[in-house]
C-alpha cells in the first residue's frame, strides 16, 4: 500500500509542471496588459515599454517561464506587479481563509450527505427517500453564488441574525470568525452535499442488497449496526472516491463564494489578481489551488486503500 | 412429535401474485428435511419468511410457529433475539455470504457479541474451535483472514461455522452448495451431516439439487409454483414417486434415471405468479391432466404410509 501511495506523490510531480505550463500560457493568452492597467490613463508606449522591461516582460515567454519555475523551486514565489508585495505573504494570509472554508463546507456536505443519502436508501420508496430526492434535485439545480445571495437577504436583511459578508481571522475571535462563516460554508455546501445525497443513496442500495448483509440480518445483528458497520463500510469507497473529485469544484467554486461574502481568501485573490492582469499572483495562486486539488485526491486514494482490504493487498503486489 | 417449525396456510405475494399459496410444512426438532423445486418455484421465499427477510412489500398471510413462538408479525426486536441463536440460516451464495471489509473472526465474533456478554478471546477461541469443526484447516490464522483470501469451499464452511456458532435448534439451509464445484460440494455436505447429526439440529434445507437432498434429507417436501405437491421419506420419494412432477423430477435426475436412456425434460416451465390459476399449477405441464386439473384446486391428499401428494389421481374416490 504504502508503495501505491509513493508511486502517486512521484506522479503530483508531473502534474504540477504540467499545470504551471497551463497557466503560465493561458494568462498570457488573455487580451490586456498589466503595464496598461498599471498605467491607466498615463500609458504611453515610451513608459509600457519600460514598464515591461522592469517586470521582464520583454523577454521572450520561456525565458520568463523558466525564470519563474527556478524561483518558484528556490522557495521564491515573485512579487506582486501591483504592490511589489512578496506573494508568498499574500498565500499565508489568503490560505487559511479558503483553507477553513473548503474545510468546513467539505463537514458539513459529508455530514449531512452521507447521513441523508443512507436514511434514504434504507427507506427506499417512501417518505424519507422522497424528501431526500427533492433536496439533492433542488441543491445540484441552485447555482450557489445565488444560493449565497438569497441566504445573505434571508438571514441578514430580512431576520438580521447573521452578517452578510466580512471576516474575522481565527486567532482574533473564534465565535465571530465562525458566526461569518456559517452562510459560506452553506453556500458552498449546497452543491457537494446534493451530489453526495445521491451517491451514498446508489451505493448503500447496492450494498444493502448484498448476500452478506441479509446473513448478518438473518443472524441477529441489530438493523442499525448492519446499516452503519457492514453497509456504511461498504459503500464508503465510491462515496470517498466522488469527495475527491468533487473538491477540485469546490475550490474553484470558492472564488464565487468569496466573492459573494467578501472573504479575504485565495479565491477572492485569484478574481483580482485576474482583473489587473496580474501574473505572478495568478500563476502562483492557481498553482497552489492545483496542489490542494491533487493533495485532497491523494488523500482520498490513500482513504479508499486504507478501508478496503482487497485494494490494500492486491494493489501491494 | 413436537413440531419445532410449523408452517401453516402460508402465502406470500409481493404485489403481482401469491409467489407461496396455502403452504404447510413441518419440521420436528432434529429432523432433516428437503425442500426441492425448481427456480422460481418459491424455495427461497418460503426461507426468507421464516427468518423475516422478506422485503416490506411483501403481503404475508397464515402463520409460522417456531417452538411456541409465532414468527409472523413479530416484533424485530424479539425476532433478532432468536435470529444466529435458535434460528440460523446458512446463506445461498458461498462467495457472497461473507463482508468482504471485515476479517473471518471479526464477523463471527459479531455474531456472538450481539447476543451473548462473552471476552472478545473466548468469542475467538468458540470460533476458533468451531472452524476446525467444519473443517477449516489452520483456523487460528484464518480468523485474521479477509474473506477474497479464502476459497469458496472454505467461505462456505466459514459461513456454516457462522450460522452454527450459538448452537442453533434450527437452520434455514438456503441452496448452500448450488455454488461450489462437485467435488467440493460433497465434502462441505458431508461435513454439514456430521456437524447437524452431532448437534440434533433440525434443518430445512432448499435445494434444486434432488442429488443433494438423497444425500441429506430424512423427509423430502417437493415444492412447485408456490406449493407443496408432494411430501414423504426420502426413501418412499425417490422409490415410488406419487405426483407426476415428481415423476418427472426424477426421470430429468442423471443419478435416478434409467441408465442408457436418454435423459427426460419436462416440457415448459414454472409459471410465472401474475399468470398462476385457481386449478392444479402443473396442469399445464402434466401428461396425464384431466379436466378437472384445470379448474379445480387438488385436495390434500393423505396416503397410508403418511405421506402427501396434491393429486387428483392420488385421491380416494378418483
Amino acid at each position: 500500500m504504502i508503495r501505491v501511495l509513493l508511486h502517486r506523490v512521484v506522479l503530483i510531480v508531473p502534474i504540477l509542471f504540467g499545470a504551471s505550463i497551463i497557466v503560465f500560457a493561458i494568462i498570457r493568452l488573455v487580451p490586456g496588459d498589466p503595464a496598461v492597467i498599471m498605467l491607466g490613463l498615463n500609458a504611453t508606449p515610451k513608459l509600457i515599454l519600460h514598464i515591461h522591461q522592469q517586470l521582464g516582460l520583454s523577454q521572450p515567454v520561456y525565458v520568463q517561464y523558466s525564470h519563474w519555475i527556478g524561483g518558484i523551486l528556490h522557495g521564491n514565489w515573485g512579487y506582486d506587479y501591483l504592490s511589489g508585495q512578496p506573494i508568498s505573504g499574500l498565500l499565508t494570509t489568503t490560505l487559511p481563509v479558503t483553507g477553513e472554508l473548503v474545510v468546513l463546507a467539505l463537514g458539513l456536505a459529508v455530514a449531512l450527505g452521507v447521513a441523508i443519502g443512507s436514511l434514504a436508501a434504507l427507506y427506499r420508496g417512501r417518505l424519507p427517500d422522497w424528501v431526500s430526492q427533492v433536496i439533492s434535485m433542488i441543491g445540484i439545480s441552485i447555482p450557489d453564488f445565488w444560493l449565497g445571495i438569497m441566504l445573505t437577504l434571508l438571514f441578514a436583511l430580512v431576520l438580521g441574525v447573521l452578517p452578510s459578508s466580512g471576516f474575522t481571522a481565527l486567532t482574533v475571535s473564534v465565535p465571530d470568525n465562525l458566526i461569518h462563516m456559517i452562510l459560506p460554508v452553506v453556500a458552498l455546501a449546497s452543491g457537494l452535499t446534493a451530489v453526495l445525497i445521491r451517491i451514498t443513496r446508489a451505493a448503500m442500495l447496492e450494498v444493502l442488497g448484498q448476500e452478506y448483509i441479509r446473513f448478518a440480518r438473518a443472524s441477529g445483528v441489530p438493523e442499525w449496526r448492519v446499516v452503519l458497520h457492514h453497509g456504511l463500510r461498504n459503500a464508503a469507497a465510491p462515496i470517498l472516491t466522488v469527495i475527491g473529485l468533487q473538491a477540485g469544484y469546490l475550490f474553484g467554486a470558492t472564488i464565487v463564494i468569496e466573492t459573494v461574502f467578501s472573504l479575504p481568501g485565495l479565491g477572492q485573490l485569484i478574481l483580482n489578481s485576474t482583473l489587473t492582469h496580474d501574473y505572478p499572483v495568478i500563476q502562483a495562486s492557481v498553482l497552489v489551488l492545483t496542489l490542494l486539488f491533487v493533495a485532497t485526491n491523494l488523500l482520498t486514494d490513500a482513504a479508499v486503500l486504507a478501508i478496503d482490504p482487497r485494494l490494500r493487498q492486491a494493489r501491494a503486489a | 412429535m413436537t413440531q419445532l417449525l410449523d408452517i401453516r396456510s402460508l402465502s406470500v405475494d409481493y404485489g403481482y401474485g401469491a409467489v407461496i399459496r396455502d403452504l404447510s410444512l413441518t419440521v420436528s426438532a432434529g429432523e432433516i428435511v428437503g425442500l426441492v423445486g425448481e427456480s422460481g418455484c418459491g424455495k427461497t421465499t418460503l426461507g426468507w419468511s421464516v427468518l423475516g427477510l422478506l422485503p416490506r412489500s411483501a403481503r404475508v398471510d397464515g402463520s409460522i410457529m417456531f417452538d411456541g413462538t409465532e414468527l409472523i408479525g413479530l416484533q424485530a426486536r424479539k425476532r433478532r433475539r432468536l435470529l444466529g441463536v435458535r434460528l440460523s440460516l446458512i446463506p445461498q451464495a458461498a462467495m457472497a455470504s461473507l463482508d468482504p471489509m471485515f476479517t473471518v473472526g471479526h464477523q463471527i465474533r459479531e455474531i456472538i457479541m450481539t447476543h451473548q456478554r462473552a471476552r472478545r478471546s473466548d468469542a475467538d477461541a468458540t470460533t476458533v474451535g468451531r472452524l476446525r469443526e467444519v473443517g477449516v484447516a489452520a483456523p487460528e490464522a484464518r480468523l485474521h483472514a479477509f474473506p477474497h483470501e479464502l476459497s469458496g469451499g472454505t467461505r462456505q464452511r466459514v459461513a456454516t461455522a457462522a450460522a452454527m456458532i450459538l448452537n442453533p435448534s434450527m437452520l434455514i439451509a438456503d441452496e448452500p452448495t448450488s455454488s461450489l464445484d462437485v467435488t467440493i460440494q460433497a465434502q462441505v455436505l458431508g461435513v454439514l451431516r456430521s456437524i447437524i447429526l452431532e448437534q440434533g439440529t433440525a434443518v430445512l434445507f432448499i435445494t434444486h439439487d434432488l442429488g443433494v437432498v438423497a444425500q441429506i434429507s430424512d423427509r423430502i417436501a417437493v415444492m412447485y409454483a408456490g406449493e407443496i405437491v408432494e411430501e414423504a421419506s426420502a426413501e418412499d420419494l425417490f422409490e415410488d414417486p406419487k405426483h407426476p412432477y415428481t415423476k418427472k423430477l426424477l426421470a430429468a435426475h442423471p443419478g435416478f434415471s434409467n441408465k442408457g436412456q436418454r435423459l427426460a425434460t419436462i416440457q415448459g416451465s414454472v409459471p410465472d405468479p401474475a399468470q398462476r390459476t385457481g386449478g392444479c399449477r402443473f396442469a399445464p405441464r402434466c401428461p396425464v391432466a384431466i379436466a378437472v386439473c384445470q379448474e379445480e384446486r387438488p385436495p390434500w391428499v393423505t396416503l397410508d404410509s403418511g405421506r402427501h401428494v396434491r393429486c387428483v389421481h392420488s385421491a380416494p374416490n378418483h
